[in-house]
């Protein structure tokens, strides 16, 4: 699919699909919040315009105080959400210039940030649109009579080695391996076709001329360049990109294989959990992830809270771990949903490599690599729903899988929650933040202030009781710009972006 | 009996929703119907031994039935075709596995409405799916030989064994998926 990208800073695009997006346009004003809450209570004074997050709170120090702050949004037009807009998945590149995302309709778009620009400072590093193309279409599956979702579960980049952008998208199946290039010049002057690309009738020529490659607008396509298949049983739920940038992974419910980035006929099983009785099936995985440095070490979650680390050098099959990361139950937590709720959801290596981060139903733990007895933080992402298990359980919420991340520097952590809240924790202040992304709070240049929910007794003002709390309204998929301070959260079928301030 | 009946409420909503999930799109989670097993199991366990201390405590039975020695479903496995028709009691209605993915209706049961009499008290269960089709009005208990059941049974194992050939070429050779089989009773009230 064709994007048409005009850089002059609108966006005209060729796909239908693109009027989903509408950045938020900057505007000079913004706008202060603040209020009293127990944890900005310790923050220092703030005598002017601040960072969108108590600056305290990020250990970062912010020489200047500057009032232009950015926030970008990318907010639907329309206030009904079809489900093919819900975003599934969220990644920003290895750079952070790129933002893709996928839906549930199987498309993905993918934004870019704006080059800086000494005439318009205000506009630094605004995310458009750069690309959106259909990457996987519903399939069926005649044989087992099976619908396959069109629904993006994950998106990896690969590293940059050319002009060109790779990127990894996955659905329930099938891994597709996509190719952003831009075409800014185009060949003009053929004979035997005219320039709208009509066969000429070879009677009419009478002379040879050399094509000549001429500018034109620029264009951004995608295209596919390796198709994975057939390889998985069950549903994919991740894919990892080795730091060898030759081989990936994708992991399904039981499996793990092993792709050579090049060759899509062939890939290597490299742990399979199945039992040989399907009745004695206890766990799956959930999710897996390579270290980052180390190409031959790799992580896989299951659905009994527990974290294995594999070598692959080992044995070319890792079904015996080499560690095995779980903590011991604490019985008196134990209800009839103890084991819905340790089911880990997402795990993420530090950027380091040192570190493990898990996220289950209620809480985000850090693990240290070199302990695998128990956690080295945990951080309790909302504890007011542990009273709440029943009826999560009964409207389902009790099944959602929540995404973690880091930030750049492995200090901070950041997962969703409902209510369209997310949370952020900071490992060395050990202080932590509610935020939430809606329409109000992102006018341009807005400031998010933090949220709180009270769980009884007297309700203060601006905070929100337990049962208030909207459970439709989800984020389950966040990313953090890999260097800066910049935050993509998914709510349902919205992509709201933060910023810090300008320094 | 307040947790009894938590338990009871638990497991009626794990049985509609693996029921609600056999028509979804996608085919059946694996991860899903394992956790709402589990849950199941563990409802069922906590309901027992809720049962036992209150019997011991010399409280009258107030279902006054012979439970039936309830085992856990099996995990479904993602293909609609292998998927085991959760058998409860009062599910005289349809329960064909292996098209349920296609079917427009699903019958989602209310268990709460199980009644004693039409209780399989068959603890011996077969471990064999019944691919029979059941109407309302069809009592046959499942218990008794049916051979084409077994047939189909039979024949949807080849299907699959050619689909496990058809499928990945990994680096191990794919063991082929083992139906999965009939889970023996569903727990009665």
């Amino acid at each position: 699919m064709l994007t048409q990208v005009d850089r002059g800073g609108g966006v005209s695009v060729a796909a239908p699909v693109s009027h989903f997006y509408r950045c938020a346009a900057s505007t000079a004003a913004s706008r202060q919040h603040f209020s009293d809450r127990e944890e900005s209570a310790a923050a220092p004074p703030v005598t002017s315009q601040t960072s969108w997050i108590d600056s305290a709170f990020l250990s970062l120090r912010f020489s200047e105080i500057d009032t232009r702050k950015i926030n970008n949004s990318f907010l639907r037009d329309h206030n009904y959400a079809t489900e093919a807009d819900i975003i599934s998945t969220v990644e920003f590149n290895s750079t952070g210039e790129l933002l893709a995302t996928g839906d549930k309709g199987g498309r993905v778009v993918v934004f870019q940030r704006e080059q800086e620009s000494k005439n318009q400072p205000h506009r630094r590093g605004e995310y458009n649109v750069y690309s959106t193309f259909q990457s996987h279409e519903p399939e069926f599956d005649y044989l087992k009579s099976l619908e396959i979702e069109e629904k993006i579960n994950k998106i990896r980049w690969l590293p940059q080695q050319n002009a060109a952008y790779f990127l990894l998208s996955t659905n329930d199946k099938t891994v597709k391996l996509w190719k952003i290039s831009e075409r800014d010049k185009r060949p003009e002057g053929y004979n035997l076709k005219d320039e709208e690309g009509r066969i000429r009738d070879p009677t009419t020529i009478t002379s040879l001329r050399v094509p000549v490659l001429r500018p034109m607008d620029l264009m951004v396509e995608a295209t596919p360049r390796r198709i994975f298949s057939n390889a998985h049983t069950y549903h994919i739920n991740s894919i990892s990109v080795n730091s060898d940038h030759e081989t990936y992974m994708s992991t399904d419910d039981l499996r793990i294989n092993l792709w050579n980035l090049e060759i899509t006929n062939r890939s290597f099983n490299i742990v399979d959990i199945k039992p040989a009785n399907m009745e004695e099936l206890t766990e799956v995985i959930t999710a897996a992830e390579f270290h980052p440095n180390q190409c031959n070490t790799f992580v896989y979650s299951s659905s009994k809270g527990s974290i294995r680390l594999c070598d692959m050098r080992t044995s070319a099959l890792c079904d015996n771990h080499s560690k095995l990361f779980e903590e011991p139950e604490d019985p008196s937590n134990r209800s009839f949903f103890s084991e819905i709720i340790s089911s880990i959801s997402d795990v993420k290596f530090s950027h380091s490599g040192r570190y493990l981060m898990t996220r289950d139903y209620l809480t985000v733990k850090v693990w240290d690599i070199n302990m695998e007895s128990k956690p080295l933080e945990t951080y309790q992402v909302h504890d007011y729903l542990r009273s709440k298990l029943c009826s999560l359980y009964e409207n389902d919420c009790i099944f959602d899988k929540f995404e973690c991340v880091w930030n750049g520097t492995d200090s901070v952590l950041m997962t969703g929650s409902y209510n369209n809240f997310f949370r952020m924790f900071d490992r060395n202040t050990k202080r932590d933040v509610t935020l939430e992304a809606s329409r109000e709070n992102s006018k341009p240049r807005a400031i998010l202030k933090p949220r709180k929910v009270c769980v009884g007794g007297k309700r203060r003002k601006d905070e929100i009781s337990v049962d208030s709390l909207d459970f439709s309204k989800k984020i389950l998929h966040t990313a953090w710009h890999p260097n800066e301070n910049i935050i993509a959260v998914a709510a349902t079928n919205n992509l709201y972006i933060f910023q810090d301030k300008v320094n | 009996m307040d947790i009894t009946a938590e338990a009871k409420q638990v497991m009626v909503h794990a049985l509609s929703k693996m029921y609600s999930s056999r028509t979804q799109r996608g085919g059946l989670r694996l991860h899903r119907s394992l956790l709402l097993t589990l849950v199941m199991r563990s409802a069922r366990d906590i309901y027992h031994s809720a049962r036992l201390t209150s019997e011991e405590k010399g409280q009258s039975d107030t279902y006054g039935v012979t439970e039936n020695t309830s085992q856990a479903e099996e995990p479904m496995d993602t293909t609609s075709s292998t998927t085991a028709p959760l058998r409860s009691a009062a599910t005289q209605a349809t329960e064909d596995g292996q098209r349920s993915g296609r079917e427009g209706h699903s019958q989602i049961h209310d268990p709460a409405g199980l009644t004693v009499d039409k209780e399989n008290c068959n603890p011996t269960k077969l471990d064999r799916p019944s691919r029979k089709r059941r109407s309302k009005t069809d009592t046959d208990p499942d218990f008794l030989p049916c051979k084409k059941a077994k047939l189909e049974f039979v024949e949807v194992r080849g299907i699959l064994q050619a689909t496990q050939n058809n499928s990945a070429i990994c680096g191990r050779a794919l063991d082929s998926l083992p139906l999965v089989p009939m889970p023996r009773t569903i727990v009665t009230f």
